[in-house]
């Protein structure tokens, strides 16, 4: 019956939810809506189970000085003295969400604003250093896929330059030349060769038509970002919906149990 | 020569003053039609008109709505560009009544001109979105191949799947844990229940949390959703039961963090550094901290299996990861790795209608392609003519369908 009735309930809401969605009249119509709008407030209150899961994590580990304890008290004087600085505005103005808290030191906006948003803004801007890095071991030409993914980020990003197509161009025929050589020596003699005569072409190219290089950069990046790009997003997409949709059936049906648990 | 100039002067000013006082005479907007908004929730009416044959001097249009024919009109809409038709939707307005409406064209110095009054209209609620007929079609097809391959999944039990190098890695990373004594870190993103994505991820942690229990290995999930951390929880206790370890099930590993992105990411983050986990899963919904996540558990050297349906996101974990479930694949973990039947029949009618749905793109294309090349070919009558419109109209509405589906 434990296992039973989660499925029930699954399946009775889940057939109603698409029956609605077929029936715009109300009370069907917003139905899906007010669901979510149910779903947000019984999700606030587990916030609750989160806050009580979080507590108890950390005072084990301060109580017990257990490895890395020190960070515990870190989140706990975190928590708590963000709940201290919501309750003084709170006891101030009759409200915590008072603007006027963000010029006094230890108000909630306060803290909010010289806290948390660089907090999240450093975090953020990490994210720039690991692009470079993920960049860097993705583009490595070691394979034939992996070559072709370098050219064709070479190639979007010249076309997206506002100048210097031309220079940017020919270290781009230089890099392939020298991919070239070296997979030349690594006995791979076909792909070396190939990637060699790549990189000659493309310099003798732009060397020789300029103009036509700048011209047409832009355009090539709009076809690489247009066409191949495109069709597979689209591809994935197109398998991610379907994908999607099986599961649910699936989870309707009740032929989806993993979510569930029989202990 | 002067006071000629000035007695013409005097003259001419009255004239002018004259011809900026009379109003310009505008013609009205015409064809003003109404009709009750199809296929909603009633409380909406969709109006549309032409433009006036003045429209060049018209500065304004407003509509007006009244409930009887005779008046008093008030003013619900005014546009200050040329516009032709507007959807009244105002809260106001109420099913079963009668409504009237007018345009109203203003010009210069407040010269206007109303068309005919159009009216009665009633709104209605619908009990049938028919604009949805190409999902309840598609629906149907769908549900009637799923019931169809489970039947056969029933019977052949040896149902082929293409292998899934990231699901088939579950084992050895786990393994591979275990060996380097470090644990494993399972990171559901910040999606919640909600998400499917998160649930096909639950199913994946449960094979996991399985292994780990009989490798004897530690298994941390850090939350973001306080509700996902709960399934979480059942799913890993309930894991380690069937492992017939339950001595080994720790809540305290299963912990929510922060229901804050940027938050989660430096917890997560944080923990990475700090445990050094040997192999890391990052299954479910990612958005900006999927390529913190990845490269941080590549710095610690752990062996990363990543899945997502965020197609935004996937370039970064195919970069960043040994492994990646790309989309669908996400979604065929519990079939894959259960071989239920059932699963594994609902897996092939996935196909099946990815299949038809690949022929519809086709077909899509090909009558589209003909349709324009007939377009540049045929003249104004004939059969070219005839079959043009046929092709034109007919890929009109396939991508009509398709869109809608």
């Amino acid at each position: 019956m434990k296992r039973t009735l989660p499925l029930i309930i699954t399946f009775l809401a889940g057939v109603f939810v698409v029956v609605t969605f077929f029936i715009p009249r109300e009370p069907f119509g917003s139905l899906e809506q007010r669901m979510l709008v149910w779903y947000s407030i019984l999700g606030g209150f587990t916030l609750l189970l989160g806050i009580d899961s979080l507590i108890k994590h950390h005072t084990r580990k301060v109580a017990r000085r257990e490895k890395d304890w020190f960070y515990s008290l870190v989140t706990l004087f975190g928590l708590f003295g963000t709940l201290a600085a919501g309750i003084v505005t709170w006891a101030k103005y009759g409200t915590p969400l008072e603007l006027a808290s963000l010029n006094e030191v230890g108000g909630f906006f306060w803290v909010y604003k010289w806290i948390m948003v660089p907090l999240q803004g450093t975090m953020f801007a990490l994210l720039a250093f690991f692009i470079a890095s993920a960049a860097y071991r993705a583009f490595r030409a070691r394979t034939f896929d992996a070559t072709l993914l370098l050219i064709a980020a070479i190639l979007v990003m010249i076309g997206r330059l506002s100048m210097g197509v031309v220079p940017a161009t020919l270290v781009l025929a230089v890099l392939l030349v020298a991919a070239g050589i070296h997979r030349l020596l690594i006995r791979k003699p076909v792909f070396g060769a190939v990637l060699a005569a790549l990189g000659v072409g493309l310099g003798v190219l732009v060397l020789a038509f300029p103009q036509d290089a700048i011209r047409l950069a832009p355009q090539v990046q709009e076809w690489l970002m247009s066409v191949p790009q495109t069709a597979a997003r689209r591809g994935i997409l197109i398998g991610v919906t379907l994908g999607t949709i099986a599961m649910s059936i699936r989870i309707i049906l009740g032929i989806e149990r993993t979510y569930i648990s029989s202990t | 020569m002067v006071l000629v100039y000035l007695t013409a002067l005097l003259f001419a000013q009255p004239v002018s003053d004259a011809n900026a006082a009379t109003p310009v005479v505008l013609r009205p907007v015409e064809n003003l039609r109404t009709q009750d908004t199809p296929n909603d929730a009633g409380q909406s009416i969709d109006l549309s008109w032409k433009l006036s044959p003045d429209s060049a001097r018209v500065k304004r249009y407003e509509v007006y709505r009244a409930q009887s024919a005779k008046g008093p009109f008030e003013k619900i809409v005014e546009f200050l560009v040329p516009t032709t038709a507007y959807t009244d939707a105002d809260t106001l307005l109420r099913n079963k009544k009668d409504y009237y409406y007018r345009v109203d064209v203003v010009g210069e110095l407040e010269s206007r001109a109303s068309c005919e009054i159009a009216g009665p209209v009633q709104t209605k609620p619908e009990w049938f979105n028919t604009n949805r007929i190409p999902v309840l079609v598609f629906a149907l097809v769908y549900g009637l191949l799923l019931i169809l391959y489970i039947e056969f999944a029933k019977r052949d039990r040896e149902m082929f799947v293409r292998r899934i190098a990231g699901l088939d890695a579950i084992d050895e990373a786990v393994g591979r844990s275990t060996e380097m004594g470090k644990p494993i870190l399972f990171s559901f993103g910040i999606g919640y229940l909600t998400d499917v994505a998160t649930l096909a991820a639950l199913s994946i942690l449960r094979r996991v949390a399985r292994r780990a229990a009989e490798y004897e290995t530690r298994i941390l999930v850090p939350n973001y959703d306080p509700i996902v951390m709960t399934a979480a929880q059942e799913t890993v206790k309930q894991a380690f039961s069937e492992a017939g370890r339950p001595d080994l099930y720790q809540e305290g590993d299963i912990t929510f963090l922060t229901a804050d992105q940027f938050g989660y990411a430096a917890g997560v983050n944080g923990i990475m550094l700090r445990e050094k986990p040997g192999t890391v899963f990052l299954q479910g919904v990612f958005y900006a901290e999927a390529l913190i996540l990845a490269e941080t558990a590549h710095s610690v050297g752990a062996i990363q299996i990543a899945g997502t349906n965020m197609a935004t996101q996937l370039p970064f974990f195919i970069a960043a990861c040994d492994y990646t479930l790309i989309g669908e694949e996400l979604f065929a973990a519990s079939a894959y790795l259960d071989r239920d039947p059932q699963l594994l029949g609902s897996l092939k009618s996935e196909d099946i209608a990815k299949l038809i749905t690949v022929g519809l793109i086709v077909v899509v294309s090909v009558v589209g392609t003909i349709g324009a090349v007939l377009t540049s070919i045929s003249g104004e009558s004939g059969i070219l003519r005839s079959l043009t419109e046929f092709f034109n109209s007919g890929f009109e509405r396939l991508v009509s369908f398709l869109t809608t589906s």
